[in-house]
């Protein structure tokens, strides 16, 4: 089992260089470089004072040696600074991927507390009306932009419910209550086509098990349906369900990039979003690096752990 | 007697489970049928989309607007029928372009071993970005509009394809009649379009309508976002995210553009999974 840690983890190092790599070239393979991008149109800049900024940002050296600079630093836990305020970018990513992270977190519980027990129902009541309406929700569900949900909730909360919407966010660890309460509706948003995932391959999951001979016996010897159910159909079940849910962990982080701009929250996707808008590249490139890092790890674990609940997999 | 029972049983099952995929097919064509004819008719149906009017925020049915008007007086029909145009050329042109070349990079992957092991490394690594930041990233790149859409979608998905077509055809570059191909002395693009290709086809076929409504759902983040499609051009994303700053005097100017969105990937998705059935059956 370590054996089989060991290798997913060894594996992932080159992914993870290959990533700083596209990354760097994705911000330097835009016309212009940092410096002309920070002076706009100014042009009471001396040759003197030119050169000395292109030294402070090192562009008059070449690309791999900038790159070097970059991932060494990185290495050191210097992420660059922000162009626009002057700020260490990992001052700036800190407090937003908390945000991120509690958004998706809350998004991933909600799913999972209406979905799994909405697919087995389902399950059970194949080709019934229950079952009917699971499907019917799993597939609108999908369908439904997360941007568009979160503007409509935006927009009944003003008029419904006045106490929900002024989204102000303020920090979990100050005010929880008022930050559950900012937090809900973007968790409702985010966590839509989640559920609906969530739903439809609970659903098959639990269909696939009920074909399965141990059910038939189990029913066979007289149990009741619903000890079979409980007792060998749903434990059964578990394992497929565990690991629908942990391949959408990567899928929510992109999902809270968006849902973070439609409710004004101050997460990553906002932080990158801005970056972009204000041409402020150091900081789109090392968040956008961070949100690759935690992607690949959030993989990597839910990858290892698959080793431990269901050891026929590590020997593919 | 029992044998007869049990066929007749199966093929009640196999029917019933025919009925449900040809009638998803037909929703789903239906649907998908409405948008593309739309999106073909509607510029030839409707005036310019830009073209303004003295009644803004009408609600729809009003002034003789049956979707109502933005506030410029826009007509929304209009606008949302030529937003469809844009969102469907943008999905069907990024798809086309990542499909094509996602199935040439998969289908060289399993004929040459050391191609295979470089390319498929640089694909994990575009695949270790969640799609909508590197699509985020690539729109950041190449500046807002809608070749950068068609260029950042199209990045995301080629290394989707090339994984989907890699694994099929490594397996038929296993079989005895691809070994029998290559003893009579034909070429690698024979053997790889030939006999590889007519073979995994349907694998392709079964990701692309999945594939546009994630396409169509990218190309509107990034609009929302601000990044894809920008005013004064009209795409379903652009006008959701014109109709989030409106929505407070009209809440239609949100609602419709949105549900456009929903009810066009609702269509790819049931489309898709229809077709996805049809091919498993067989």
């Amino acid at each position: 089992m370590a054996l089989y840690a060991l290798r997913r983890l060894v594996i992932a190092i080159p992914t993870l260089i290959g990533v700083t790599i596209v990354v760097f070239l994705m911000v330097h393979l835009i016309p212009g470089n940092v410096v002309q991008i920070m002076l706009g149109t100014r042009t009471d800049i001396t040759p003197v004072q030119l050169h000395q900024l292109y030294r402070l940002y090192g562009i008059n050296r070449p690309l791999w040696e900038q790159y070097w600079l970059w991932f060494s630093g990185l290495v050191r836990g210097n992420l660059g600074f922000s162009l626009r305020t002057g700020l260490p970018i990992a001052a700036l990513i800190g407090p937003a991927f908390v945000v991120t992270a509690e958004l998706a977190a809350g998004a991933l519980v909600m799913a999972v507390i209406v979905a799994v027990p909405l697919g087995i129902v389902a399950a059970l009541h194949q080709r019934r009306i229950l079952d009917w309406i699971a499907r019917g929700f799993a597939l609108i569900g999908l369908a439904i932009p997360n941007f568009w949900l979160g503007t409509l909730l935006v927009l009944a909360t003003s008029i419904y419910l006045p106490a929900f919407s002024n989204f102000n966010y303020v920090s979990l660890f100050a005010h929880p209550l008022g930050n559950l309460k900012d937090m809900l509706f973007p968790m409702v948003a985010l966590a839509l086509s989640l559920m609906a995932i969530i739903t439809r391959m609970t659903r098959g999951a639990v269909l696939e098990t009920l074909k399965l001979d141990h059910v038939r016996t189990a029913h066979a010897k007289g149990l009741t349906p619903m000890a079979v159910n409980i007792r060998h159909v749903l434990r059964n079940s578990l394992i497929p369900i565990t690991t629908i849910v942990g391949l959408q962990l990567g899928y929510l982080l992109g999902g809270a990039i968006i849902v973070e701009n439609v409710f004004s929250l101050p997460g990553m996707g906002q932080l990158v979003v801005n970056a972009v808008n204000q041409r402020d590249y150091p900081v789109v490139q090392s968040a956008a690096l961070f949100i690759a890092v935690v992607f690949i790890i959030v993989n990597l674990v839910v990858d290892i752990s698959y080793g431990f609940i269901n050891p026929t997999i590590r020997y593919q | 007697m029992a044998l007869s029972i049990q066929q007749s049983d199966i093929s009640e099952v196999q029917t019933r489970r025919r009925r449900r995929i040809d009638s998803g097919l037909a929703i789903g064509i239906l649907i998908v049928g409405v948008f593309v004819v739309a999106g073909l008719l509607g510029p030839v149906l409707l005036r310019h989309p830009n073209r303004m009017g003295i009644y803004s925020f009408a609600v729809p049915g009003q002034h003789g607007y049956l979707l109502g008007t933005d506030q410029f007086g826009r007509s929304e029909l209009t606008r949302i029928v030529w937003g469809i145009r844009t969102s469907l050329i943008i999905s069907i042109v990024s798809i086309g372009v990542s499909s094509s070349l996602g199935t040439l990079v998969g289908l060289l992957a399993s004929q040459y071993r050391t191609f295979d092991l470089i390319v498929m490394r640089v694909m994990d690594i575009f695949m270790s970005f969640p799609a909508i930041l590197l699509a985020i990233g690539i729109m950041a790149m190449v500046g807002p509009g809608v070749p950068g859409v068609i260029e950042a979608i199209a990045l995301v998905y080629l290394p989707v394809f090339a994984r989907v077509s890699r694994a099929p055809a490594l397996e038929q570059q296993g079989k005895e009649y691809v070994e029998a191909e290559r003893s009579l002395g034909s070429s690698v693009p024979r053997i790889l379009f030939r006999h590889i290709l007519s073979n995994i086809w349907p694998i392709i076929i079964i990701q692309l309508s999945l594939a546009i409504s994630d396409a169509i759902l990218i190309e509107s983040a990034l609009s929302y976002l601000g990044l894809g499609v920008v005013p004064p051009s009209a795409s379903l994303g652009e006008l959701l995210q014109a109709g989030q700053i409106t929505m407070f005097n009209d809440a239609w100017t949100a609602i419709l553009p949105g549900a456009a969105i929903a009810i066009a990937v609702l269509g790819f998705n049931v489309l898709g999974d229809a077709v996805r059935d049809r091919f498993a059956v067989r």
